[in-house]
């Protein structure tokens, strides 16, 4: 029996592997022994791959590629729609598993999720390694997914402990130590820190620094220079020191309110554009009034031809007053649109709304009628809530650039 | 509500969900079964369905005593909405396991399978 100490959080990261194909192999007998992907529309043959089953990952199928090229690397490979609102449904479902063993459990993602189990290991015989060999046990046999689990003291170690460890263990559990961090987490690559990504990997090599050790030697003092805050927390990171809590309030104060939208084709006109921008301004709005609140920063975002980020631009402006009326967001939206876009063909776009306040009190104006614009705004809100989100739409989505139809079908971009 | 997990656990837990894919499995072939009662064919497969439900329910019911031998009863099982939420007390304490409904199917298309080259094999025997 291992007892941990006293003063120590016990915190979990549990990872389902390949999520949405673990699923579909476990609700379709015929697909187990077959390499399967989950990936846009099959019959279009167009959308990314979301999930590879391990058998397609062994073709060289990756997640996040153009379901042509995977299809290019394994010939007999199974596309499967994605169904997301069953996905959620399941993720739920685990959820409640883990509910079982902790009441502190935080989805981190629709297939990790956080649990402290400082609170209740006791009940379980006190070894965290046997707990998550009965958690992963309960998971396969409810949900025929098989999971993998990350034990470290905090969020980041268990973070850390499930991505470079956990996952490539046989017994699907990995405990990360701080006291033994110089033997496990330090040895491995730069990029293999948590908040290290392929561009802050090259300013890492350009100083010299290959290894996470060689980070961890650094004096905070030098990373601070370069990188403000988030050179402090990479340290910290590091060193495995994470004080954040296990907690379901984490995302509840929203800092800003965005959607983006990666298109089926290259846009190249500011006609076409422009819808989809008005597209998203309105559920940006739609999404703020929902929460009561108004924003007075708006963000752009715009990425080109294959979505190289070169090509495109990111910009934002204060706005005059606050506001989460779609027209009015889409005026400056354009504004900010034709100052910076360069002409070239548009891949995805995003709009953001930032710095939020409640929109219980409104700056009136005497040359626009407010009172009737947000109850337009909310009349539009109640026919979407009770009919679905295509049942009234603005006209410019009836044009063939317009992706709000398609959109009503879909969650976070990916069929329902 | 909990106690410390036992090494004999995980096989308790394989135990109840064999035991809730059978119950499920006999209960379903005995619906299909009324079902094919009203469809007009050229020859009768009842038999065939009948004996696949008998089998079910042989499992589930050896099962049962199984379990009833390592101190697990079945509380409670229902559906609720993509779920079906299963209770059981093991050795005085009360448990929940929550299985989703397409794999319940999924794997009850599994038994159905593996019954059928169960026979085919007890025939190439013969």
């Amino acid at each position: 029996m291992v007892m941990p100490k006293a003063n120590k959080r016990i915190i979990f990261l549990i990872d389902m592997q390949s999520f949405y194909a673990s699923i579909e192999k476990a609700e379709n007998p015929a697909l187990r022994n077959q390499p399967i992907v989950v990936a846009g529309d099959p019959q279009r043959r167009s959308g990314v791959v979301l999930a590879a089953c391990p058998l397609a990952k062994a073709y060289g199928v990756v997640t996040a590629e153009a379901l042509w090229q995977a299809q290019q690397k394994c010939r007999q490979l199974v596309v499967v729609r994605p169904r997301m609102e069953h996905y959620l449904q399941v993720a739920l479902d685990i959820t409640r598993i883990f509910q079982s063993f902790t009441d502190q459990v935080e989805p981190y993602s629709i297939d990790e999720q956080f649990l402290d189990v400082t609170g209740s290991i006791h009940l379980f015989g006190n070894d965290p390694l046997q707990l998550a060999a009965e958690i992963r046990q309960r998971v396969w046999l409810e949900t025929g997914i098989n999971c993998r689990v990350g034990i470290g003291e905090n969020k980041v170690l268990a973070k850390m402990a499930c991505d470079n460890f956990a996952k490539k263990q046989e017994t699907g559990v990995f405990w990360l130590k701080r006291e033994q961090l110089a033997d496990t987490l330090w040895r491995l690559p730069i990029e293999k820190l948590f908040g290290v990504g392929s561009r802050m990997k090259r300013h890492f090599h350009r100083m010299g620094i290959y290894q996470i050790g060689q980070l961890a030697a650094l004096r905070p003092a030098v990373l601070i220079r370069h990188w403000g805050v988030n050179g402090e927390v990479l340290w910290r990171t590091a060193h495995g020191m994470d004080d954040s809590p296990v907690s379901l309030n984490e995302y509840v104060t929203q800092k800003g309110i965005g959607h983006h939208m990666t298109l089926p084709r290259d846009y190249h006109t500011a006609k076409e554009i422009k819808v989809v921008l008005l597209e998203l301004c309105e559920e940006v709005c739609r999404r703020a009034r929902q929460k009561e609140r108004m924003g007075q920063v708006l963000s752009v975002g715009c990425r080109g031809a294959n979505l190289a980020p070169e090509e495109g631009f990111g910009r934002q402006m204060k706005l005059a007053e606050a506001t989460n009326d779609a027209m009015a967001l889409y005026e400056a939206a354009c504004c900010l649109f034709d100052r910076h876009w360069t002409g070239g063909p548009v891949r995805s776009i995003g709009v953001t709304l930032g710095q939020l306040v409640p929109d219980n009190v409104v700056q009136l104006n005497l040359f626009t009628d407010t009172p009737k614009r947000r109850s337009l705004a909310q009349a539009m809100d109640d026919i979407r809530a009770r009919f679905g989100p295509d049942a009234i739409l603005r006209a410019a989505s009836a044009l063939e650039a317009g992706q709000a139809r398609e959109r009503a079908r879909k969650i976070g971009g990916h069929y329902k | 509500m909990t106690e410390p997990i036992a090494p004999g656990e995980a096989k308790e837990q394989e135990l109840v969900r064999q035991y809730i894919l059978f119950g499920i499995l006999f209960r379903a072939v005995m619906v299909d079964v009324e079902q094919m009662r009203l469809v007009p064919l050229k020859l009768s497969y009842l038999e065939v369905l009948l004996e696949l439900s008998r089998w079910a329910e042989r499992q589930h019911h050896q099962l049962r005593r199984h379990l009833r031998q390592l101190g697990c009863t079945i509380v409670s099982a229902r559906r609720e909405d993509y779920a079906y939420v299963v209770h059981y007390r093991q050795r005085g304490y009360l448990r929940e396991a929550s299985y989703i409904i397409e794999v319940l199917r999924a794997e009850c298309q599994e038994l159905v399978g593996a019954w059928v080259r169960d026979h085919h094999q007890g025939e190439k025997r013969a």
